[in-house]
């Protein structure tokens, strides 16, 4: 077996064991301890490259920063009966308040209200508990009230490469 | 402190200045006239110069303003405070945040939906730390499980003597769940200090895929089968 077959394979269960996206410098760090000049990079798009031309299920989807293994939305209708929906359940404006939180994080409740002029306080608090968005520390100003930003699961969840790439697409 | 604008204000002869007050006060905020030129006790004897009450009340509460401005001239100048943080939102700036989160929240209802086709490997939950359980890491408690597994004694776990294993309570289980039995019906013989290696057998039965829990509906009643 060649060299960068060994590679491939070595990537290959390197994103489907993880349970979480993981960075070139991980995927790096992990494959170097086996492995010398690791283009990791390059390696992935190869990978990708093979599973598009042999029409696999599988890709490597890029989210939240980094990448991992994923079925391919088009054998979607082949798994669903197994798989439970992936809806978020969030009312319109919960998500209304979560499009504010991701546009302008960090950012405090008065402000989120003042966008959009009614009180947020109950969606915020639904958001916190659900984990789409955490702390970000406190604001410095008379008062001092917490600060908002998205999480790592809000980018899972809607299949986002980072929040730069959510603002850019409307921007 | 503020004088009222519908007196009059009264004119002054100084070394320093001769106008009315207001003229005055803007000749001094613009820093054209010193407070150090500015001499109060020299305003002080204009007093005498009004005759009119209206005129001498004027006058008093010019003096008065007067004497707070240059008395405030000499106070420590209060620290510049953050205009950033303290601005708040403008109402352009307000439009346009809702009209740029409105435009994201169709955007995440589409990426919800195509992202709804797209399946990965569920996180992990994470493992109990020694902050997350109080100081009991995780291997502390298979080394704990794999003893009460075999150990014929919890005094280690409880203050109540508990001469049995889990392995044993598993067995009297299997035997007892030939057929189906409510989840309750197997403590209910016991007494209620041997409902801890009970529970502990049922978990350790449904591990090793021994026991099967049944449940027809969400909430509704368990059975165990084996």
């Amino acid at each position: 077996m060649q060299k960068r077959d060994e590679h491939l394979r070595a990537l290959e269960a390197l994103l489907f064991v993880s349970p979480k996206p993981l960075s070139e410098k991980e995927i790096a760090a992990h494959l170097s301890t086996h492995f010398e000049d690791i283009q990791v990079k390059q390696l992935i798009q190869t990978l990708q490259n093979q599973y598009i031309e042999q029409k696999r299920a599988f890709r490597v989807g890029f989210v939240s920063g980094g990448y991992l293994l994923e079925t391919h939305p088009e054998v979607y209708p082949y798994i669903s009966s197994l798989t439970a929906p992936r809806k978020s359940r969030l009312s319109k404006g919960a998500l209304e308040v979560l499009s504010i939180i991701a546009y302008k994080q960090p950012i405090t409740r008065p402000e989120i209200e003042a966008i959009r002029g009614i009180d947020s306080g109950p969606h915020v608090e639904n958001l916190l508990e659900g984990e789409w968005i955490s702390s970000r520390g406190k604001k410095d100003v008379p008062g001092r009230p917490t600060l908002f930003g998205t999480t790592e699961k809000f980018l899972l969840h809607f299949n986002l490469p980072s929040i730069e790439e959510l603002v850019s697409k409307i921007g | 402190m503020s004088v009222s604008p519908f007196v009059t204000p009264p004119h002054l002869e100084l070394s320093v200045f001769s106008g009315p007050f207001d003229l005055l006060y803007q000749l001094m905020q613009k820093g054209e006239i010193g407070w150090n030129d500015l001499i109060l006790k020299e305003v002080a004897t204009k007093f005498d110069q009004f005759e009119e009450v209206d005129e001498k009340s004027a006058f008093l509460s010019h003096f008065v303003h007067l004497a707070w401005l240059k008395a405030s001239s000499y106070f420590p100048e209060a620290p510049i405070e953050n205009e950033e943080n303290e601005t708040p939102l403008s109402i352009m700036e307000i439009i346009e945040s809702y009209q740029v989160a409105r435009l994201l929240r169709t955007n995440l209802e589409e990426q919800e939906s195509l992202s709804s086709l797209i399946h990965r490997r569920a996180p992990l939950p994470p493992l109990p730390t020694q902050k997350g359980l109080e100081g009991v890491a995780i291997q502390e408690l298979e080394k704990l499980f794999k003893a009460l597994l075999e150990k014929q004694s919890f005094k280690f776990l409880l203050p109540v003597e508990i001469e049995v294993s889990i392995t044993q309570v598993l067995e009297l289980l299997l035997e007892k769940l030939h057929i189906p039995l409510p989840f309750e019906n197997l403590f209910c013989q016991n007494e209620r200090k041997d409902w801890i290696p009970t529970f502990l057998a049922i978990l350790e039965g449904i591990k090793q895929e021994k026991i099967e829990l049944l449940e027809n509906g969400r909430l509704c009643r368990k059975e165990m089968n084996t």
